[in-house]
This record gives C-alpha cells, structure tokens and sequence, in this order.
C-alpha cells in the first residue's frame, strides 16, 4: 500500500505536484496517467525518498520511506533505465545493489534468468539496447522480492513482444498481492494492464478509479443515419444536444444517449436509417480529461524537463 | 543478522562499485605507473646534473627529489576524488543507490572508506617504490657521493609514509569537493584552483605578503608531510598533515551537509 498525503513538490516557479492524495493498493495493477510533465516521475522519486516534498507525505506500508528497515526487500523501482553506470556490468550493476540490502548473490542470477538477461549479464550495461536496460531495471526492482513496485514509463523503448511481457508481468505480480505502480503518458498501454487508474494533470489529480469506470461514465456520441436529416439536426438541436453534420445523410450527436436521440426521432416523425451508439475510446477519454492541462504541445520531449 | 541496512552492506556495495569499474581501476594503475615513472626519470635527471641547476648540497632532500612524481599524483587524485561522486550525479545512477540505500550520511561514509581504503594501499605502495627506486637511481647516477639517504635514516621512514597519506588526504579533499558541488568539472575546477593556480597567484604577492598564505595552501601542506628539512618557518610534517586533514574533514562535512538536503 502507498499513501499520498497532498504530496506537493514545487520547483523555482513550477509547481510539479499539486497536493496529491491518493491509496495506491495492494493486488492490483495502478496505473498512474498523465501527460508529458504532469508530475509522475516526480511523485515517484518523492516516494522512494529521493525528492524532499515541499509539503505533504508519501508513505509505504506506513512508514517514510526512508525509515525502510531493507528499502530494497520492501520497495523495487524502474525509476529511469539509464539511471545506472554504463561501464558496469550488467551482473555487478545488480550485485553491488544486493550487497546494499544484504540480499544473497544467488538473488541476482536469479533476477537476471526472469527477466531473460542471464547471457549478456557480463555485458557492459551502456551497450544494452533500451530494451535490455529496462529489462535490467525491472531484473534490479525485483532483487527484493518487495510488496511494492513502482515503474517509471517501463514500456518505453520495448518492441512489442517485451511490452506483451512486461503487461503478463505486471499484472502476475499484482495477483500475487503486490502493490503494483506503473506510470505512462500512453493510455492504450494502461487500458490493457491497470485495473486502477489515477489521473493527474499539472500535478493534480483529474480522476482515480476502475478503468472500466473511466469509459463507462464518459458520454459517447451516437451516430443517425437518417433522409430527413435537416429536420432531425433541427430537433436534436432543440433538445439541447451537439450535433455535426458528416455528410448529406449522418450526422454525429454528443451529450445524449440513442434511447434520447430516438426519442427525439420519433417525437418529430423523422425516420432513421441508422442509430449506432459510439463509445469512446480511453484514449478520447483521457485526451477529454487531461485537455486543460496539457502542458506542452507539439513534438515535447520530456528529457529536457527532467534535468 | 542485522534487523536494517548499515554501513558495512553500503560498503561492500561500493566496493563492488569500485573495482566492476575499468576506468576506476586502469586510473588507479596509469596514476601508479606514470607516478613511479616520471618520478625516477626526474629524480635520474636531477641527481645527474646536480650542482648545475641550482641543486647543492643544502637544498637537496633526497626523499622529496625521489618523490617529485607525487606532484602529478596529487593532481589525478583529486580527480579520482570526486568522480567516485560526481559520476553517479552524471550518469543519475546516484538515483538508483540511494533508492536502495538512502540512508545518506552512511552512504558517504561508505564511499569515503572505499576510497580511502583503495588510494592508501596504492598511494603507499608509490611512496615505497618512489623511494627505493629513486634512492637506487641517485647513487648510480651521483656526481658526488652521498646524496642518497636509506629508509633507516632520521625522519625518512616518517617522511615516505606520510607522502602516501598526503595523497589520500588530497583525495577526500577532491570527495569532498564533488559532494558540494555535483559535477566532475566543477569539481576539478575549484581542485585545481586551489593545488595549481593558487601557488601561482601567490607567488605574484611580495613575499611577506605570499608567504604566510603559501604555507597554508594544499599542494604546500603536501608536500610538507614528506620533507625531511627542518626549516623553522614553514609547519612540521606532523602539522602539515593535521591541516591537510582538517581541510579534508570541513569539506566532507559542508558537502555531506548539502548531500544530505538536496534533491538526487
Ligand atoms: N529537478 C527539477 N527541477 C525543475 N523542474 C523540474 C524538475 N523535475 C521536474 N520538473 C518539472 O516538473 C514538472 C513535472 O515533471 P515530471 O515529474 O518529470 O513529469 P512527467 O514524469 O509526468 O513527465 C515539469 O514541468 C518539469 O519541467
Ligand atoms: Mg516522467
């Protein structure tokens, strides 16, 4: 369990996180959205201690993180797949992280067979592809064996067969009671993996729930296919809802239901063709909700934000 | 069995740091090859023009003649120093091993004791090969006899040890520097400053001005640890040292003061 307590972290003029207070539970998979430099690597780094929290409090399991008894045995984290020396094998990278934590050698073989790494585990670490590094990062969170990991953008740099991995990974680790944290910018790859989701953006949270709630409480649109489409936009239009033409024939209905807009149908004698409703998408979903917050647009890069 | 993380498991895990890293080690061994080198071939030259180029009888101290390589051992040092530092903020792995260990004071503390650890057995052995071998060279290549001293004679011993401490002394030193200051060239920077340009500078001011501060300079406090002259008004070897060491201590703790506070 992770407990954020209007964690807030302000930079010179920026404020990263904003007063963030969520429960991060046990057994499932979070997923924590938001766009490029909405403040999920910075509330990351405030719960593994790395940052001071201008105000509030990240804890685990109740403790501060820095009260950890073997941080390591408690928490894994893939803050940052480079984040490690390139000179380093990718074996002694591991081992001198277990000596940290007095976590046994064989650990580390270990860790290197489940993330598939064991025949480059001699390799220097900068010449791994970014595959490979995330894979010796998530190989280095599970050191441990903690109740609580925390991944940063993991998919990052995968090829689709890792991502595949890394998705059957996840949610193996969340049924067997962990606490699972994993931020992306891409809602896609959470609709496929979290069972939670929290939404932040400019550092405030948006919205926390199932994901099948996210898309069950957004209003879709409904497409009309109908001959007598002037009357019908006229009607629709009356009743208060959107309405765009698409051709001479469809039209595209927002804010109302298809049980409202055959109502209105029928209510005016306008025949329909065609009544389809159009559920959203997540992605619509989380672009609908994070709107107003986006920080950036256009082509972003979120490296430059993180020196 | 330990209940949490201490200081001894952080220090292993720099241990392992330290020596799964080329560079660190192949720095190590170049600093000792080129010290020893430099220092015989300078110590050959010297000892073969003596009485030529101002050396005589009464300014010649065979023990820092044999050890002029140290100069160049300072300087890389400093630098070994704060990259053990530095290059975690450089490559953020710094990130990654205080998440795993983030007890930060330890987390010093276990660096510092690598480093001390690696540059004393090193920084010795130079020392003692320096003087050996530099002793050997002065007798073969001495225009007149007597200018080489042995191992056994008064204040050598004392001397030739506390050139190889100087070395670990200057390296916290250069710790302490990457703590405060994050990055490797920054670092070397202020280092440099005060080993190399200082003197410099100092030698600019008349000399009832430059004098008092010359002695309280790093690369003058050094190389006052390993001399075997008695000159009254500079500091003892044994004060030399103590300085040295307190700059050493105030660095560290300024910088693991700030090390301690800041953001990883
Ligand atoms: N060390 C820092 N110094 C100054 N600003 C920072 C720092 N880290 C992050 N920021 C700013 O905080 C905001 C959130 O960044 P970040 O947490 O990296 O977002 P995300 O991981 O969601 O992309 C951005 O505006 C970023 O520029
Ligand atoms: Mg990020």
């Amino acid at each position: 369990m992770i407990e954020l307590r209007d964690l807030t972290k302000t930079y010179e003029n920026v404020v990263a996180v904003d007063g963030l207070t969520v429960d991060i539970r046990p057994g499932v998979v979070t997923g924590f959205l938001g766009p490029n430099g909405s403040g999920k690597s910075t509330t990351m780094r405030m719960i593994l201690g790395l940052d001071q929290p201008t105000k509030g409090s990240a804890t685990i399991n109740g403790m501060k993180y820095h009260d950890l008894k073997f941080p390591l045995r408690e928490v894994g984290a893939l803050i940052d797949a480079k984040a490690l020396h390139p000179g380093r094998s990718a074996r002694n990278h591991l081992l001198a992280l277990a000596a940290s934590n007095n976590i046994p050698t064989k650990r580390v073989d270990e860790v290197l067979d489940i993330v598939g790494l064991s025949k480059v585990a001699k390799k220097r670490a900068g010449n791994f592809s970014l595959g490979m590094g995330q894979r010796l990062g998530i190989a280095a969170a599970l050191l441990g064996d903690p109740g609580v990991l925390l991944f940063d953008e993991p998919v990052n740099g995968l090829d689709p067969e890792g991502i595949r991995w890394v998705r059957e990974f996840f949610r193996g680790l969340a049924s067997e009671g962990r606490t699972v944290f994993v931020s992306s910018h891409l809602m896609s790859e959470m609709a496929l993996t979290a069972d939670d989701v929290i939404v932040i953006g400019r550092g405030k949270l948006i919205r926390q729930g199932k994901i099948s709630d996210l898309t069950e409480n957004a209003l879709g649109t409904v497409l009309v296919r109908s001959p007598q489409v002037a009357d019908l936009e006229a009607a629709l239009r009356r009743a208060g809802y959107g309405v765009t033409t698409d051709n001479e024939s469809t039209l595209t209905v927002s804010g109302a239901t298809s049980e409202q807009v055959g109502e209105v149908a029928h209510a005016s004698s306008v025949v329909l063709h065609e009544l389809t409703p159009q559920r959203a998408s997540l992605e619509d979903v989380f672009m609908e909700l994070t709107a107003d917050s986006v920080e950036y647009s256009g082509a972003q890069h979120q490296s430059g934000a993180e020196q | 069995m330990s209940t949490r993380i201490t200081l001894p498991m952080s220090t292993k895990a720099e241990w392992i740091k330290f020596r799964s890293l080329r560079s660190s080690v192949y720095s190590i061994i170049t600093l000792l090859v080129l010290t020893i080198g430099l220092g015989s071939l300078i110590t050959y030259a010297r000892t073969k023009h003596f009485g030529h180029d101002g050396d005589n009888a009464l300014g010649w101290d065979p023990v820092t003649v044999s050890l002029t390589g140290f100069f160049f051992a300072e300087f890389v040092v400093g630098v070994v120093g704060a990259m053990i530092i530095t290059g975690e903020y450089a490559t953020s792995s710094i990130r990654t091993s205080l998440a795993a260990f983030p007890r930060r004071v330890e987390f010093v503390l276990s660096k510092a004791i690598v480093l001390i650890g690696v540059v004393f057995v090193m920084s010795e052995a130079m020392a003692f090969i320096s003087f050996f071998l530099g002793q050997s060279l002065i007798k073969s290549a001495e225009p007149v006899t007597g200018l080489s001293t042995t191992i056994g004679a008064t204040g050598v011993l004392h001397a030739v040890i506390f050139a190889g401490l100087s070395i670990v002394l200057l390296a916290l030193i250069g710790f302490g520097l990457g703590l405060l200051l994050k990055r490797t060239a920054a670092a070397i920077t202020v280092f440099v400053s005060f080993l190399l340009v200082a003197p410099i500078l100092v030698a600019f001011l008349p000399s009832n001005w430059g004098d008092p501060i010359t002695k309280w300079l790093p690369g003058t406090l050094a190389r006052g640890m390993m001399s075997i002259n008695r000159d009254p008004e500079t500091f003892t070897p044994n004060v030399c040292g103590l300085v040295l060491l307190v700059y050493a201590i105030v660095v560290i703790a300024a910088g693991t003061y700030l090390f301690s506070k800041r953001d990883a």
